[in-house]
Protein backbone atom coordinates (compact mmCIF):
# COMPACT_ATOMS: atom_id res chain seq x y z
CA UNK A 1 0.00 0.00 0.00
CA UNK A 2 1.30 3.46 -0.91
CA UNK A 3 0.44 6.93 0.30
CA UNK A 4 -1.12 9.02 -2.46
CA UNK A 5 -1.35 12.30 -0.55
CA UNK A 6 -1.07 13.73 2.94
CA UNK A 7 -2.26 16.97 4.49
CA UNK A 8 -2.14 18.47 7.95
CA UNK A 9 -5.55 19.37 9.34
CA UNK A 10 -4.90 21.88 12.12
CA UNK A 11 -8.57 22.03 13.09
CA UNK A 12 -8.68 18.27 13.71
CA UNK A 13 -5.08 18.32 14.96
CA UNK A 14 -4.35 15.34 12.76
CA UNK A 15 -2.70 14.32 9.52
CA UNK A 16 -5.03 13.05 6.82
CA UNK A 17 -3.36 10.29 4.85
CA UNK A 18 -4.86 9.28 1.52
CA UNK A 19 -4.10 5.79 0.19
CA UNK A 20 -5.45 4.11 -2.93
CA UNK A 21 -8.46 2.81 -1.02
CA UNK A 22 -9.23 5.18 1.85
CA UNK A 23 -8.31 8.25 3.84
CA UNK A 24 -6.90 7.62 7.30
CA UNK A 25 -6.25 10.03 10.14
CA UNK A 26 -3.21 10.14 12.38
CA UNK A 27 -3.32 12.56 15.33
CA UNK A 28 -0.59 15.13 15.92
CA UNK A 29 -0.51 13.81 19.47
CA UNK A 30 1.07 10.58 18.20
CA UNK A 31 4.13 12.17 16.60
CA UNK A 32 7.41 13.56 17.88
CA UNK A 33 8.05 16.45 17.45
CA UNK A 34 4.43 17.42 17.80
CA UNK A 35 2.91 20.36 15.86
CA UNK A 36 1.58 22.90 18.36
CA UNK A 37 0.18 26.43 18.29
CA UNK A 38 3.66 27.76 19.15
CA UNK A 39 5.41 25.52 16.62
CA UNK A 40 2.88 24.76 13.91
CA UNK A 41 3.15 22.55 10.88
CA UNK A 42 5.05 24.28 8.06
CA UNK A 43 4.77 21.55 5.43
CA UNK A 44 4.11 17.86 5.03
CA UNK A 45 4.89 15.63 2.06
CA UNK A 46 4.82 12.01 0.94
CA UNK A 47 8.38 10.78 1.39
CA UNK A 48 9.78 9.40 -1.87
CA UNK A 49 12.82 8.05 -0.02
CA UNK A 50 10.41 5.67 1.73
CA UNK A 51 8.89 4.42 -1.52
CA UNK A 52 5.72 6.41 -0.71
CA UNK A 53 5.24 4.28 2.42
CA UNK A 54 5.73 7.20 4.77
CA UNK A 55 5.47 10.95 5.08
CA UNK A 56 7.71 13.64 6.49
CA UNK A 57 6.59 16.88 8.11
CA UNK A 58 8.45 20.05 9.00
CA UNK A 59 7.51 22.46 11.78
CA UNK A 60 8.02 26.24 11.69
CA UNK A 61 11.05 25.85 13.99
CA UNK A 62 12.67 23.61 11.37
CA UNK A 63 12.27 20.46 13.45
CA UNK A 64 11.00 17.53 11.42
CA UNK A 65 9.64 14.05 11.85
CA UNK A 66 8.74 11.03 9.76
CA UNK A 67 5.73 8.75 10.07
CA UNK A 68 5.54 5.33 8.45
CA UNK A 69 2.27 4.15 6.91
CA UNK A 70 2.30 1.15 9.27
CA UNK A 71 1.95 3.49 12.25
CA UNK A 72 -1.12 4.97 10.58
CA UNK A 73 -2.59 1.53 9.79
CA UNK A 74 -1.89 0.38 13.35
CA UNK A 75 -3.60 3.43 14.84
CA UNK A 76 -6.63 2.90 12.59
CA UNK A 77 -6.66 -0.84 13.36
CA UNK A 78 -6.63 -1.67 9.64
CA UNK A 79 -7.93 -5.26 9.22
CA UNK A 80 -5.39 -6.17 6.52
CA UNK A 81 -2.52 -4.91 8.64
CA UNK A 82 -3.78 -6.74 11.74
CA UNK A 83 -4.25 -9.96 9.76
CA UNK A 84 -0.68 -9.85 8.45
CA UNK A 85 0.65 -9.12 11.95
CA UNK A 86 -1.24 -12.11 13.37
CA UNK A 87 -0.06 -14.32 10.51
CA UNK A 88 3.55 -13.32 11.17
CA UNK A 89 3.27 -14.02 14.91
CA UNK A 90 1.69 -17.44 14.29
CA UNK A 91 4.37 -18.30 11.70
CA UNK A 92 7.24 -17.46 14.07
CA UNK A 93 5.55 -19.55 16.75
CA UNK A 94 5.08 -22.45 14.28
CA UNK A 95 8.76 -22.25 13.28
CA UNK A 96 9.80 -22.46 16.94
CA UNK A 97 7.39 -25.33 17.59
CA UNK A 98 8.60 -27.28 14.54
CA UNK A 99 12.18 -26.79 15.75
CA UNK A 100 11.32 -28.07 19.23
CA UNK A 101 8.98 -30.85 18.12
CA UNK A 102 10.04 -34.49 18.45
CA UNK A 103 8.19 -35.10 15.17
CA UNK A 104 10.26 -35.25 12.00
CA UNK A 105 9.39 -32.91 9.14
CA UNK A 106 8.30 -35.97 7.14
CA UNK A 107 5.89 -36.96 9.91
CA UNK A 108 4.50 -33.42 10.18
CA UNK A 109 3.94 -33.39 6.42
CA UNK A 110 2.21 -36.78 6.64
CA UNK A 111 -0.10 -35.61 9.46
CA UNK A 112 -0.90 -32.41 7.57
CA UNK A 113 -1.72 -34.49 4.53
CA UNK A 114 0.23 -32.10 2.36
CA UNK A 115 3.51 -31.72 0.49
CA UNK A 116 6.94 -30.57 1.66
CA UNK A 117 6.54 -27.49 -0.53
CA UNK A 118 3.32 -26.59 1.25
CA UNK A 119 4.92 -27.02 4.70
CA UNK A 120 7.82 -24.73 3.75
CA UNK A 121 5.32 -22.23 2.36
CA UNK A 122 3.53 -22.28 5.72
CA UNK A 123 6.81 -21.82 7.59
CA UNK A 124 7.95 -18.92 5.40
CA UNK A 125 7.40 -15.83 7.57
CA UNK A 126 7.58 -13.53 4.53
CA UNK A 127 4.66 -15.28 2.86
CA UNK A 128 1.42 -13.45 3.69
CA UNK A 129 -0.67 -15.29 1.10
CA UNK A 130 -1.25 -18.37 3.24
CA UNK A 131 -4.36 -18.61 5.37
CA UNK A 132 -4.58 -18.43 9.15
CA UNK A 133 -6.55 -21.70 9.29
CA UNK A 134 -3.69 -23.55 7.55
CA UNK A 135 -1.32 -22.29 10.24
CA UNK A 136 -3.76 -23.22 12.98
CA UNK A 137 -3.92 -26.74 11.55
CA UNK A 138 -0.11 -26.94 11.55
CA UNK A 139 -0.02 -25.82 15.20
CA UNK A 140 -2.69 -28.42 15.99
CA UNK A 141 -0.52 -31.11 14.36
CA UNK A 142 2.33 -29.87 16.55
CA UNK A 143 0.13 -30.52 19.57
CA UNK A 144 -0.46 -26.85 20.39
CA UNK A 145 -3.60 -25.09 21.56
CA UNK A 146 -4.13 -21.59 20.18
CA UNK A 147 -6.21 -19.26 22.33
CA UNK A 148 -7.58 -16.09 20.84
CA UNK A 149 -8.06 -13.24 23.31
CA UNK A 150 -10.54 -10.51 22.42
CA UNK A 151 -10.14 -7.31 24.43
CA UNK A 152 -12.13 -4.10 24.50
CA UNK A 153 -10.34 -1.05 23.09
CA UNK A 154 -8.93 1.48 25.46
CA UNK A 155 -10.66 4.84 25.03
CA UNK A 156 -9.08 6.99 22.32
CA UNK A 157 -9.50 10.71 21.70
CA UNK A 158 -12.12 11.32 19.05
CA UNK A 159 -13.47 7.80 19.23
CA UNK A 160 -16.34 6.34 21.22
CA UNK A 161 -15.02 4.09 23.99
CA UNK B 1 25.02 2.49 -0.04
CA UNK B 2 22.17 5.11 -0.06
CA UNK B 3 20.07 3.31 2.53
CA UNK B 4 17.17 4.83 4.47
CA UNK B 5 15.63 3.11 7.47
CA UNK B 6 12.58 3.68 9.64
CA UNK B 7 12.52 1.85 12.96
CA UNK B 8 9.18 1.09 14.54
CA UNK B 9 8.77 0.15 18.19
CA UNK B 10 7.23 -3.19 18.94
CA UNK B 11 3.84 -3.63 20.55
CA UNK B 12 1.35 -6.41 21.08
CA UNK B 13 0.80 -6.62 17.29
CA UNK B 14 4.31 -6.53 15.90
CA UNK B 15 7.88 -6.95 17.15
CA UNK B 16 10.35 -4.06 17.01
CA UNK B 17 11.41 -3.80 13.39
CA UNK B 18 13.03 -1.61 10.76
CA UNK B 19 11.95 -0.82 7.20
CA UNK B 20 14.94 -0.43 4.88
CA UNK B 21 14.90 1.40 1.54
CA UNK B 22 17.61 1.92 -1.03
CA UNK B 23 17.32 4.88 -3.40
CA UNK B 24 13.61 5.17 -2.70
CA UNK B 25 12.84 1.47 -3.22
CA UNK B 26 11.77 -0.92 -0.49
CA UNK B 27 14.31 -3.65 0.33
CA UNK B 28 13.30 -5.36 3.54
CA UNK B 29 11.22 -5.14 6.70
CA UNK B 30 13.49 -6.67 9.33
CA UNK B 31 12.38 -8.11 12.68
CA UNK B 32 14.93 -6.87 15.24
CA UNK B 33 13.65 -9.20 17.96
CA UNK B 34 13.74 -12.47 16.01
CA UNK B 35 16.41 -11.39 13.49
CA UNK B 36 14.32 -12.42 10.49
CA UNK B 37 12.97 -10.75 7.38
CA UNK B 38 9.27 -9.97 7.80
CA UNK B 39 8.86 -8.88 4.20
CA UNK B 40 11.26 -8.82 1.27
CA UNK B 41 14.78 -10.19 1.25
CA UNK B 42 17.82 -8.57 2.77
CA UNK B 43 21.23 -8.83 1.12
CA UNK B 44 23.83 -10.13 3.58
CA UNK B 45 25.64 -6.79 3.84
CA UNK B 46 22.35 -5.03 4.67
CA UNK B 47 21.67 -7.55 7.44
CA UNK B 48 25.20 -7.01 8.74
CA UNK B 49 24.65 -3.26 8.77
CA UNK B 50 21.30 -3.61 10.57
CA UNK B 51 22.86 -5.86 13.23
CA UNK B 52 25.75 -3.43 13.73
CA UNK B 53 23.48 -0.39 14.03
CA UNK B 54 21.16 -2.25 16.41
CA UNK B 55 23.99 -3.45 18.64
CA UNK B 56 25.30 0.14 18.80
CA UNK B 57 21.83 1.34 19.86
CA UNK B 58 21.18 3.40 16.74
CA UNK B 59 17.93 1.65 15.84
Amino acid sequence: MKIRAVIGNNRKKAFEVKTSTRTLVFPYAKVVPQPTARDPLERVFVDQELDQEGFTYVLTSGREGTVHLEQVLEFNQDPGYLRDALLYKLTIEAQNRVQASPLSKREIIRRLGTSATQLYRLLDQTNYRKSIDQLLFLLHVLDCDVNLIVRAHRARPGRAA
Amino acid sequence: MGLTGVTLHGNHNTPRHVHVYRDGKFIVKWDLENQKAMKGQAPRRVVKLILELDSEGHL
